[in-house]
């Protein structure tokens, strides 16, 4: 629709865009500025140019994280979105307690992180023995500290993130699929449609753009990932990520320069992700319309 | 419709909440003769150290009417070291803080914000009363001292005596080789020889040897590159540390200072290293320890005789800054009352070792006292890594050594990338004492 | 919709795997009541996994003593409905500019809000700290609230136009026919039909708002204004030791409530997600 005039519009976008500059965008500039400086909070900032940013590419620590945030990125993304979607479809199908169990899947999103990660760190845990290694045991296997082993703690961290946040996508997935109209669904039965094809050629496809949404927030969930890892952290390199290292940069190391570095290389990497999955999920979806 | 009617919720609450909000606010500004303090506390409000101080100031309140001790405490330590950067790089530190002596408050130090603890006692006249620990525990290399400390710690390595018995040892072991030995005999036995989970008391392990080989000079040079990890006594010190770090209970490297407590006291594993602080987890009813736990101090070393046997890690741990902006005489007033009585209320209250000899010790039971006795004897005591090191260097050293302790990586290679941790970062903190 | 009587079998193998799930997601929850029932012996000298000898309260006095429990969670509830109204409040209208009125710069605009979900709050705690506390916000609700508002915005408007490209023009046009200015449109058609993805925002954003814990920590000092995720580490004691006993108490008090409305909201939140989320 057409405006009255110019200013009605700015009344509705004006004050969010005051809220959102004062809050995201004037700090953030703020923050890259502090990228080309040496600063560690006491000492007077000096200015250093691009050292930080030549400094990001020859530290192994950095690009280490990097390789693991695009493995977790792959990993994360596909187990949340798939047992996100598993979960919606098993939920569509039940009349009965649907409400509870709706309630049920949701809880581990609603505990805090930290509580969380404790109860896993307690469970994984060998020694004292925890849950899951017990049950390795009586299983015949050698029990192994899941999350302190570097090879296996990627993986570990990977399933308990997902299981915290599926429960958001199972609900985004399910309140979509019940959104289907079911005339749709009925003539599909009447065509001879079963439950497979259903989803094949109907259901999956007329939820296409709730799948780019979730795609989009997962990836750039995942990139910038932060709470699960951190405080699991098992001092290993295979679990460092780019956010938990910025994080301990600025705060441990108290390198407010080449924290803020990280933070650059952050944003223009979830900027340039993002950007790629559009296309791609964009150019998908023209062809088909077509 | 329901949207509205939660939104003119919201306002009102939002309304309420607003004029409520405003008489929350911390009287940062007040501008009243009486003495206010913030103090922003590292330890956790179960603390005894804490609990003390807030005893003693609410007595001191009841005569000094206006008098406000304000505590915000955070005890995750890695989230209260935040909150201090954040506010030390804007200017905006309370009255009291926690530190170590480290780096980064060395920075602050030269800064000439702080206070320094020596004039302090001085001028209070106090400077006798404390163990000899209490004073240099926070010393920086130049001498300087601007922390006060609370508490007395000792450091041993407590062992189940059954499990000991167990595994055909009869005697604790004296020297660090030993030490393996006992290691090895237990695992041998089929038992987990040492319940680790504590990252601070792991970062201990690898200094063990370099202490005894050179005393703290090792890491007093190495930490400026005066001196190489790449040397003898740095390979030395890193394969002794690799070599015990594979008696560890597995999963260390994800464990925490309860589990590993948890772990030892089930009898899962023979021995536990750790400080005095853990003690009411040791002792029963009587304040004796449990009946089958022992202990013994960090063992001597054949080749390395820089220390001897009254060497060892203690600590008064987390100590307290006083800005020196708030360093008024109602202030000296206020921590003179403090010392006066913080002694014997943190001792017979809340049962916690001061950094300074209680009254008659001789009423306390026999571990206590053994404690206290080893605190005052204490000759130099071993430093920590992790306070000596930069704040970057020390990143770097706790993931090395996981790594070395993993054995994803050698002596060699974790000596190698000290060197260049410290050669990259540590001009940044040390420049000033060449 | 499985109605035929051949589909027994996979019927009973559907609840079967239904059954596994619940339980998986259940144990974790299960697990903390059960810890928060232990007493200290029990805790250190019985495996993790074991039940509670029997029903002790100890933890959950001690949670309610040492921390302020009630009052946290009543700063969690205020912060979160601040934040929550103000994101949709704010978001919303911007949405229906760049969706449907025909203005210049709307992919622009859209464009520079997205760019916020990029953005990892961390690398803006220093200068937001320094705004803050220049401001004098430092312990309000509100150091809490606008930073919230302000990232969850771009989440918010992403979301909304999502929706808003499948609301027919002509249902706009015909009320513009009528005489209805910009305003009335908005008010009157667009939030009520907007009324799913609304929910779908405020799930989303309260998952995020109600565990938020680095403003909390970085902008709130004085106790009165902690949080819950905050208040959980008041039993962290010397040396890293945790009181896992009262921690667990803590959890399970401070998630009960959430749950309970969770569940009785639970219906309007998915019929509202339901009614709308997909339009094709």
């Amino acid at each position: 629709m057409k405006p009255k005039n110019k200013i009605q519009p700015l009344m509705f976008i004006a004050p969010a865009l005051l809220v959102y500059i004062a809050t995201v965008i004037i700090p953030i500039i703020w923050s890259m500025g502090y990228s080309f400086f040496s600063w560690n909070g006491i000492r007077d900032m000096k200015f250093v140019g691009l050292e930080n940013y030549t400094r990001m590419f020859t530290d192994k620590t950095f690009l280490g994280a990097v390789v693991n945030n695009f493995k977790f990125v792959l990993m994360g993304s596909a187990f949340q979105l798939i047992l996100g979607l598993f979960l919606a479809i098993l939920l569509t199908h039940i009349s009965k307690g649907n409400n509870v169990l709706r309630v049920i899947y949701f809880i581990p999103c609603i505990i805090s992180s930290m509580a969380i990660c404790q109860i896993f760190s307690k469970m994984l845990s060998a020694q004292p023995q925890g849950l899951v290694c017990y049950l390795m045991e009586r299983m015949g296997m050698e029990p192994i500290a899941l999350l302190a082993n570097s090879k296996t703690a990627l993986v570990t961290i990977t399933l308990i993130d997902g299981y915290k946040y599926c429960g958001l996508y199972m609900i985004i997935f399910y309140s979509a699929f019940v959104s289907i109209s079911k005339d749709v669904l009925e003539a599909s039965i009447m065509d001879g449609c079963n439950i497979l094809q259903q989803y094949r050629y109907i259901k999956l496809p007329l939820i296409k753009n709730i799948f780019s949404i979730v795609i989009v927030m997962l990836v750039n969930g995942c990139l910038k990932t932060f709470d699960v890892f951190y405080i699991l952290d098992n001092k290993s390199k295979s679990t460092e990520m780019v956010a938990t290292y910025m994080y301990k940069t600025a705060f441990n190391s108290v390198d407010f320069g080449y924290g803020s570095t990280l933070a650059v290389f952050l944003v223009i990497e979830c900027l340039v992700a993002v950007g790629i999955i559009q296309k791609i999920l964009g150019s998908a979806k023209g062809d088909e319309s077509q | 419709m329901k949207l509205s009617k939660l939104m003119a919720a919201g306002m009102a609450a939002l309304m309420c909440f607003t004029s409520f909000n405003a008489m929350n606010v911390w009287a940062e500004n007040e501008e009243e003769e009486s003495l206010v303090i913030n103090y922003i506390s590292a330890r956790g409000e179960t603390d005894a150290a804490l609990k003390t101080l807030k005893k003693l100031a609410e007595d001191y309140k009841a005569d000094h009417p206006g008098f406000e001790f304000n505590v915000e405490s955070i005890a995750d330590r890695a989230t209260y070291l935040q909150k201090i950067k954040i506010l030390a790089s804007s200017d905006e530190l309370p009255d009291w803080f926690d530190a170590d002596p480290e780096a980064f408050f060395e920075g602050l130090c030269k800064k000439d914000l702080i206070y320094c603890v020596d004039d302090l006692y001085e001028e209070l006249g106090i400077e006798n009363q404390f163990f000899d620990i209490a004073l240099d525990y926070p010393r920086f290399s130049d001498g300087s001292n601007y922390l006060m400390t609370w508490q007395g710690n000792v450091e041993y390595f407590w062992y189940h005596k059954d499990m000991f018995e167990k595994a055909g040892i009869t005697e604790t072991p004296n020297t660090l080789d030993e030490l393996l030995e006992v290691c090895q005999k237990l695992q041998d036995a089929g038992m987990t020889p040492i319940s680790a989970g504590n990252y601070d008391m792991i970062m201990r392990y690898p200094a063990f040897k370099a202490f005894r080989l050179a005393g703290n000079d090792f890491i007093d040079n190495a930490r400026m590159g005066k001196e190489k990890f790449v040397s003898d006594t740095g390979l030395a010190t890193a394969e002794y540390a690799q070599n015990i770090m594979q008696y560890y209970s597995e999963g260390w490297t994800n464990s925490d200072a309860t589990a590993q407590m948890s772990l030892f006291l089930s009898s899962g594993a023979a021995m536990l290293y750790t400080g005095t602080w853990d003690t009411p987890d040791l002792i029963d009813e009587n304040g004796e320890l449990k009946e089958d736990i022992s202990m013994f101090r960090l063992p001597v070393d054949t080749e390395g005789t820089a220390t001897g046997e009254n060497d060892y890690y203690a600590n008064c741990g987390i100590g307290t800054a006083v800005l020196k902006e708030s360093m008024t005489p109602a202030m000296k007033e206020f921590i003179s009352y403090i010392w006066e009585n913080y002694a014997d209320t943190a001792m017979y209250e809340f049962n916690m070792l001061p950094s300074m000899m209680p009254s008659n010790p001789e009423s306390l039971p026999e571990l206590t006292r053994q404690i206290l006795t080893d605190l005052e004897n204490c000759g130099t005591f071993a430093q920590c890594w992790d306070v000596r090191l930069d704040p970057s260097t020390n990143e770097v050293y706790r993931k090395e050594l996981a790594s070395l302790g993993m054995k994803e990586s050698t002596p060699e290679e974790f000596c190698e990338n000290m060197d260049k941790a410290v050669e990259q970062y540590a001009a940044d903190y040390f420049e000033t004492e060449e | 919709m499985i109605h035929s009587r051949k589909n027994k079998v996979i019927r009973i193998l559907f609840y079967a795997v239904i059954l596994v799930f619940i339980l998986v997601q259940i144990y974790p929850i299960f697990w903390v009541i059960c810890s928060s029932l232990k007493t200290a012996d029990e805790m250190i000298y019985t495996p993790q996994y074991s039940l509670p000898s029997g029903i002790y309260l100890g933890n959950y006095i001690s949670a309610l003593t040492i921390s302020a429990i009630p009052r946290y969670f009543l700063n969690s509830t205020v912060v979160a409905i601040l934040t929550l109204l103000g994101i949709v409040i704010l978001g919303c209208p911007v949405a229906f500019v760049i969706s449907k009125v025909r203005i210049k710069y709307a992919n622009a605009l859209m464009g520079f809000f997205l760019f916020g979900m990029m953005i990892p709050i961390f690398s803006c705690l220093v200068p937001m700290f320094q705004i803050y506390n220049a401001l004098k916000l430092r312990n309000t609700y509100w150091a809490l609230v606008i930073p919230q508002v302000g990232f969850g915005l771009p989440m918010c408007i992403y979301l909304y136009t999502g929706f808003f490209k499948f609301l027919p023009d002509s249902l706009l046009e015909a009320a513009v026919i009528d005489g209805a200015g910009m305003g009335t449109v908005f008010a009157r058609i667009v939030v009520p039909m907007a009324k799913n993805t609304t929910m779908t925002v405020l799930t989303y954003n309260f998952v995020f708002v109600w565990n938020e814990f680095t403003y909390a920590n970085t902008f709130i000092s004085s106790s009165d204004m902690k949080t819950l995720p905050i208040g959980l580490n008041d039993f962290v004691g010397q040396f890293g030791r945790v009181d896992w006993g009262s921690t667990f108490a803590a959890i399970v008090i401070s998630i009960l409530p959430t749950l309970v409305v969770y569940f009785i909201l639970n219906k309007n939140i998915i019929e509202g997600m339901a009614a709308g989320a997909v339009k094709s």
